[in-house]
Order: C-alpha cells, then structure tokens, then sequence
C-alpha cells in the first residue's frame, strides 16, 4: 500500500482509531497492529508476508539462543544469523547481479558457465527490515537489547510506517516505546501534520513534476539534449530523489507520531552540507549510523593506520552503495563517495602533520565548500540515476562537457523556480520552521482542519494523476 | 505481559504546554480528520469522481464508488467549492479526455526542420465513441506523399513515440538508440494506465489528433498499446461487453483502425508495436486477441503501418512467457519485470532495437547508412 493513495487514506484513520482505543491494552494493541501491518505489506503481494513472519521468527529464536549462549558459541549464533539474513538479501536481491557479473566476467576468459536462471520477485521492503533484523540481533550479541518477547519483536519488525522504506529504526529505540504508554491527551499533532503534508507535497508534486519535466527526458536520451539541460537535469534529479525520499519517510514519521511512536530523523537539509561527511550525517541519516555501526567500526573504524582509515572508509560506502541497488553504477556512486570522504579526511590528516592551523570558518569558504560539496553529490548521483546503464552515465558526462550551448525547452522557469525554491527550503533555520507549527498547533481544530483540507486539494490539484511508486521502495 | 498499561500522568499544566505547539488529544485529532478528509472531498470531487469512474466498467467496486462519490461531486458543485480546484486545473491545462496531460519527452537539441510538413492532419470531431461520451472520433486526412525523406542531421528525421507504460521504457530506450545515429528528432509521448478501451481515462484518439497537427508533423510514429485494453466495454447499446464477446472485438477493430488511419494520413509511416505475452496464461490469451487485431488491421494497410509482433520477439522459441532470453553472447538477461509483464531494461532495449530495424526499413538514410 503506498502512502499517497485513498486506499491509505481510508487505512490509516482506521488504524489510527482502532490504536488509541486499545492502547489501554497492551497485548491487544500489539496484535491489532501486528495485523494491520501485515494488511499493509499484504496488500503488494500476500506471499511476501511469509518472508517477514519467516525473518521475524527466525531472528527472535538466534537473538534468544544468542543471549542465552557464551564464548565462541555466542559468537557462532551471531555468525549464522547474519550469514543467513544477508544470505537471504543476497538471494533476493544480489543473485541475478552476481549471476551476471560472474557468467560475463568467465566468458571473457573462455569459460562459458550457465548457472541456473531463477525468476527472482524483489520482495518490497526486504533491505529495510533485514538490516532492522540486523541490528536487533547485534545489538542482543554486543548486550544492547536483551531479547524481547516474540510479540513485540513481530511489532517492531513489521510496525508499516517504516516497513518498507525507513527510517531504519533500531530495536533498542523502538521495543522500549511498547512498554509506555502514551498519553493519548498529548498526541504530538502539529509536528505530525507538518511532516505527513510536507511529505506528500515533496513526493506528490515536487518529485513527480521534476521528473517529468526534465530528469527522465534527458536521462532516458542524454545525447539529444544540450549541456544546459544535462545540467539542470542533474540538479532536478538531486531535488527529486530528495524530495521523494526524505517525503516518504516524512510521512512515515508523521504517521508513527500520530500513533504515539517516536522515530528518529531521517534527513536534516542534506544540500546544506559543507562537505561530503557532513551530507551523511544529513542524508539518509539511519542508514549512515547503521553503515557507522555494524560496517566501518566493525572493520575498524578510524582506530587503525591511516591508510586503514581510508580503506574503511571507502568499503563501507561502496558496500553502501551495493546496498541500494544490484549493479555497477551503484557501485561507482558508493566509490565517488567513498573516495571523496577518504580525501577529506587525508586533507585534515595532512594539515595536522605539517602543524597547520584548521582553516578559518569565514562565510566564503563556508559557501564554497557547500557549493563544491553539492556538486561532487551530484555528479555521484549521474550515476546512481544510471540504473545500471554506464552509457546513459557517460552520455551524460559527455553533454555537461562537450554540449554547451543554450538551447532549451525544458529548462522552463518553473523547473528553474522549484528546484531553487527546494534547495533555498533547506536553508531556513529550524526555529523559523518550528514557529510555523506553534502558530498553527494554536489554531482551533476547525481551523487546523480547513488548512489541512486546502493542503490536499492543493497536493491533488498540482500533482499528476496516480502516484509513481517511490524511488526507494526498490532498494 | 502486563493485561492492561500502566496509568497515564496527571494532565499537563497550562504553562508546560505553551512553551511549545500545543498538542491535541486524540478525540481532538479525530475532529480534525473528519473535517480535514469532509472538506478534501468536497474540494477534490472531481478527482475522487474520475477515480471511480476509471474502475472497471461493470465492477461492483465502479458502481458503489460512483454511487459513492457522485452525490459529493453534485453537492461540491452546489456550493462551488470545486472551483478552487477546478482554476488550477484551467490554469494548468487540460490533456485530452483528462485533467492529467501525458507525460512528454521531446528531444530538442536538433532545430525544428524546415521541411515541408509530409502530412496534412485530420481534425478531430468529438462525439462518442463505444458509448463513452467526451472520446473523439477521427476523419482521415488528405493524401500525401507515400515515401519518407532521407533525414539529415540539419533536416532530422521526426519521429514520436507514444503509448500506454511500456512506451515508457520502449521509447526511452529508442530515443536514446536514435540519439546516437544524429539525424532523429524523437518526441515520447506516453501515459500509464492508458489505451484504446477507456478514452473516458485518456482520449488517444484525441492525443493522437493533436499530434498529427503539430507544425510540423511527426513524420514517423510508434506506438504501443495493450496492456491496459483487454478490459470490458460499454457500448452505444449501454451494455457492457468483454473481450471474447464479438462486439467488443468489432468495436475495438473499428478504434484501432480508426487510430491507425489517423496517424498514417499523408503517407505518414506508423510502427504499431504489440503487447508481450504476460507470465498469466489467462491474460496472455486476452492479449492474444489484441495482437490479432492489430496484425489483421495492419495488413489492411500495406506500405502505412508496420506491425511488430513482440510475443514473438521476447517469447522463448516456443512461444511461450519467458523473463529471460539469451543476449548476443548467450547469456541469458531479465526481460521482464517482476510483475510479469512489463519489460525491463533491456526488454526496452531488445524491443526499441527492432522497432529501429523496422524504422531503418521505412527510412532511407537513416543514420547516413
């Protein structure tokens, strides 16, 4: 079920009641939302239910066998889970890939390996709630989270705000909340209603329209259009993919704060970055401490050599980039961000070796490397946008370079208009943001109400007709 | 497990509850709701009426959303609360048939030629078609010459592409093959959810009229529809027909022939691309039909329209649904995607690489060969 649609229109409201009026009753509750979020997953594909009921056991009986064990036992429990959640990953998700990658790269030696075809459906959500699956059954091994009652693991897991594109919410942040009771007198209303319309704006009207205008003309046929469009359909494509995500997950988070359920931010005004560290630390902001905490600290972190720095650095994004998708071109946008943050960190590294002081923090310089910070996110984002096709990256690179001139018309000023207005959104200071919502958290119901209902006409009216499906469900 | 939760805290004093956005009890969330979702009704009546109208003709779920969202509609109208919405739809403009245009890709980079346009285009007329008021009806256009000209990179070749979500992928795939030959100017034009049977949710016909009337005109037009056809319709008599029954197969013949009249006036040269065989037996045999309709329509019209069959091209040698097929080298590449019927990446690909033969075949020169 995705979020923009009647059908979650009428499912919500739904859940929404039903979940306050059995609050008061835990294990109720718990199993009321259970079955709504197993509706929700349902309705893609009712088969892909047995894959979340199957991991969910699963992990719950090695998290268990985990606490109870000790020594080399303890540790080979946790080896076994983690083989067999990333092995169920890579089957769904990596196997044609790698199928590919080896039968391709053994022809060109002369062997001539057919491995079995096998008729692979990616199960919607599957790298979301196996990473989630994940950290519960580390953090059980490092003595985070003691192991939870099988109820409220199968809630946590399953919870359909974040079931099936984040934030990636960990167990340790998530199974207390089962154990309050909200207070269902103080629901956090206005921040709710921020994210959940802010969200459906982003994705239903930003995100379409950009893509539309002017990202997937160029992308889908680069050599026929000017440097200028290449250009401006680059930066539509960094807005898009923004406005798409962090709009889902803007509503994933309004709609689990209506439910009483707190998650953590997920994007904090990432093209504001000053360098590339700082874009992931705003970017995508679960997955960046899930790729801190379970991959670069276990490699190492920055406790090494330097060059074992650099190194962890750079495998952790790589594989972070495999991560969102099954093909090279995720590869190279992981290594551009793998290799710029390893320069980063030489370039600090550098000047404490020569006795340098850290640069001054002037305004200039503080624009500089936001625009320079931007700019190498956007090229890695070529990439990520290339799908796989190395030919639409490089044809892309090739018009940027090579295809000046000023001929255009799908650099319209409303495109030029929302991109510059998404971009400039991200520098309003938050307190100005939050006075907006203290103003509006004033407003009668009545009035709260009516401002809502002229967001949804607006949302409908300048958004298209059907919703495409979001960006990161695939990954 | 505790049977029931702990006790709330007392109530929240007036002063801690003004240092930040006041928050509202779940009672007062609800009141909300109510009023936001009544007023949302009100004001996008439209939309939720279309919606319920694009259901399947002759679904229970059609009849009770219709019966659902009509007296909405009336009342919204009533009280003019519509018309909000219905400016800025005016603002926007409005695609044929629909609040909603086609999304459009036009390659730009080539100057508009300054060739003689090959075609004088029909002008449309809009009456009922099948017994679905608002669709268009379309009278052929004057004769033109039958060959197409040798394309140069300063006079290129144009060609449009347009159909239902297929056309999506197909023609990306064949914009960025023809981008490289230097002497194609391609236009995308496609809609998802779309097709021949429902000009009620996107009038092809009337798409395909403004096209043609373009200055200049394409020169060569692909489509492909299909997948969303093989679904009942409402005919003048007021009956709703399926796909085995005779008249809807005579009343859809007559749409795809009238369509391929319309774009092949003037000599105009038109590549009507058939859907894939689907991973459902039920729905390939529905589709079958289609196909067969659209091969005996194109023999009508020998030298105008070429059709390409693709249950052939991405089927395995027997005919039958597969994902994969074997590349060039042998190895074996996901045509499909994982619903069973739309074409993947390279199912695009493989497709536009035989709708680029045809065009070839059509086109003298192309690409200075």
């Amino acid at each position: 079920m995705l979020f923009p649609t009647i059908q979650f229109g009428i499912f919500f409201p739904i859940v929404f009641l039903g979940s306050w009026l059995l609050r008061p009753f835990p294990t109720r509750w718990k199993f009321f939302m259970l079955a709504a979020s197993y509706v929700f997953y349902g309705w893609w594909d009712w088969r892909f239910c047995f894959l979340l009921a199957g991991s969910t056991l699963f992990n719950q009986f090695f998290t268990a066998m985990i606490c109870m064990a000790r020594g080399a036992a303890k540790r080979g429990f946790l080896a076994l889970a983690v083989t067999a959640n990333l092995g169920v990953l890579a089957y769904f998700k990596y196997y044609d890939f790698f199928r590919t990658s080896v039968v391709n790269g053994l022809s060109r030696i002369g062997i001539h390996a057919s491995p079995p075809v096998l008729e692979i459906v990616l199960p919607v959500g599957i790298s979301f709630f196996t990473f989630q699956a994940l950290s519960y059954v580390i953090d059980a091994f490092r003595g985070k989270v003691q192991t939870a009652p099988l109820l409220d693991f199968a809630v946590y897991l399953s919870f359909f705000p974040h079931l099936v594109a984040g934030p990636i919410v960990r167990a340790a942040e998530f199974l207390p909340q089962l154990k309050e009771r909200p207070d269902p007198r103080r629901i956090d209303s206005s921040r709710a209603f921020r994210l959940i319309m802010g969200g459906l704006f982003k994705k239903v009207v930003v995100s379409s329209f950009l893509a539309a205008a002017i990202v997937d003309p160029v992308f889908a046929a680069p050599r026929s259009h000017s440097g200028l469009e290449a250009l401006f359909a680059v930066y539509g494509y960094a807005v898009q993919i923004y406005a798409d995500f962090s709009g889902y997950t803007d509503i994933a988070i309004g709609c689990a704060l209506l439910l009483g359920i707190v998650f953590p931010p997920n994007f904090d005004a990432p093209y504001t970055a000053r360098s590339l560290q700082d874009f992931w630390r705003r970017w995508h902001m679960t997955l960046s401490r899930f790729l801190r905490d379970y991959l670069y600290v276990p490699l190492g972190g920055n406790r090494g050599t330097r060059s074992a720095t650099y190194r962890n650095l750079m495998l952790t994004m790589i594989i972070g980039g495999l991560w969102h998708g099954a093909s090279w071109t995720f590869v190279v946008w992981g290594t551009i961000h793998g290799v710029g943050m390893a320069a980063e960190r030489w370039r600090l590294d550098r000047r404490e070796e020569l006795g340098l002081a850290p640069l001054p923090d002037t305004w200039g310089r503080r624009v500089l490397n936001t625009v320079v910070t931007f700019h190498v996110v956007c090229l890695a984002w070529i990439f990520f946008r290339a799908n796989g096709q190395f030919g639409i990256a490089f044809d892309m690179l090739h018009q940027l370079v090579t295809g000046w001139g000023l001929q255009t018309h799908l650099v319209n000023p409303l495109v030029l208009f929302t991109i510059a207005a998404m971009l400039a959104c991200q520098f309003v200071p938050e307190p100005t943001m939050h006075q907006l919502q203290i103003r509006f958290s004033l407003l009668p119901v009545v009035g709260q109400g009516v401002l809502l209902a002229g967001g949804f006409m607006l949302i409908d009216a300048l958004g298209p007709v059907g919703v495409a499906p979001f960006i990161y469900f695939q990954f | 497990m505790a049977a029931t939760a702990p006790p709330l805290p007392p109530r929240a004093g007036r002063e801690r509850r003004r240092r930040g956005p006041r928050r509202l009890a779940a009672g007062q969330v609800v009141i909300v709701g109510v009023i936001a979702y009544g007023l949302a009704a009100l004001f996008n009546s439209s939309t939720l009426l279309k919606m319920a109208e694009r259901q399947r003709l002759g679904s229970w779920q059609r009849s009770f959303y219709v019966d659902l969202t009509r007296p909405v509609h009336d009342l919204a109208h009533a009280l003019t609360l519509d018309r909000a919405h219905q400016s800025i739809d005016d603002y926007r403009g409005k695609g044929p048939g629909s609040s909603h245009p086609a999304v459009t890709s036009a390659a730009l980079v080539h100057p508009p030629s300054s060739a003689p346009a090959s075609s004088v285009p029909a002008a449309p007329t809009t009456t009922a078609v099948g017994g679905v008021a608002g669709a268009t009806t379309l009278a052929p256009a004057p004769s033109a010459p039958a060959t197409v000209r040798t394309p140069t990179s300063g006079a290129p070749l144009r060609l449009w592409i347009g159909g239902d979500s297929e056309a999506q992928g197909m023609g990306q795939a064949l914009e960025a093959l023809t981008s490289r030959l230097g002497d194609v100017d391609a236009t995308l034009e496609y809609k998802v959810s779309s097709g021949l049977s429902r000009p009620d949710y996107y009038d092809w016909p009337a798409k395909l009229a403004e096209v043609v009337a373009t200055k200049p005109p394409p020169e060569v037009m692909v489509v492909i529809f299909g997948g969303n056809d093989a679904q009942p319709l409402q005919l003048a008599d007021g009956k709703i027909y399926d796909v085995p029954d005779q008249q809807w197969q005579d009343e859809y013949r007559r749409r795809v022939g009238a369509a391929m009249d319309l774009m092949g006036a003037g000599g105009r040269k038109v590549i009507w691309v058939g859907p894939p065989n689907a991973k459902s037996a039920q729905f390939t045999g529905r589709l079958a039909v289609l196909s067969g309709i659209y091969a005996a329509e194109a023999a009508k019209r020998p030298g105008t329209v070429t059709f390409l069959d693709t249950r052939t091209l991405l089927s395995d040698p027997s005919g039958t649904y597969t994902a994969y097929l074997p590349d060039a080298n042998g190895n074996q590449i996901r045509m499909r995607a994982g619903d069973g019927f739309h074409l993947s990446i390279a199912g695009s690909n493989k497709t536009a690489r035989a709708v680029l033969d045809r065009l070839s075949a059509l086109v003298p020169g192309l690409g200075g060969h």
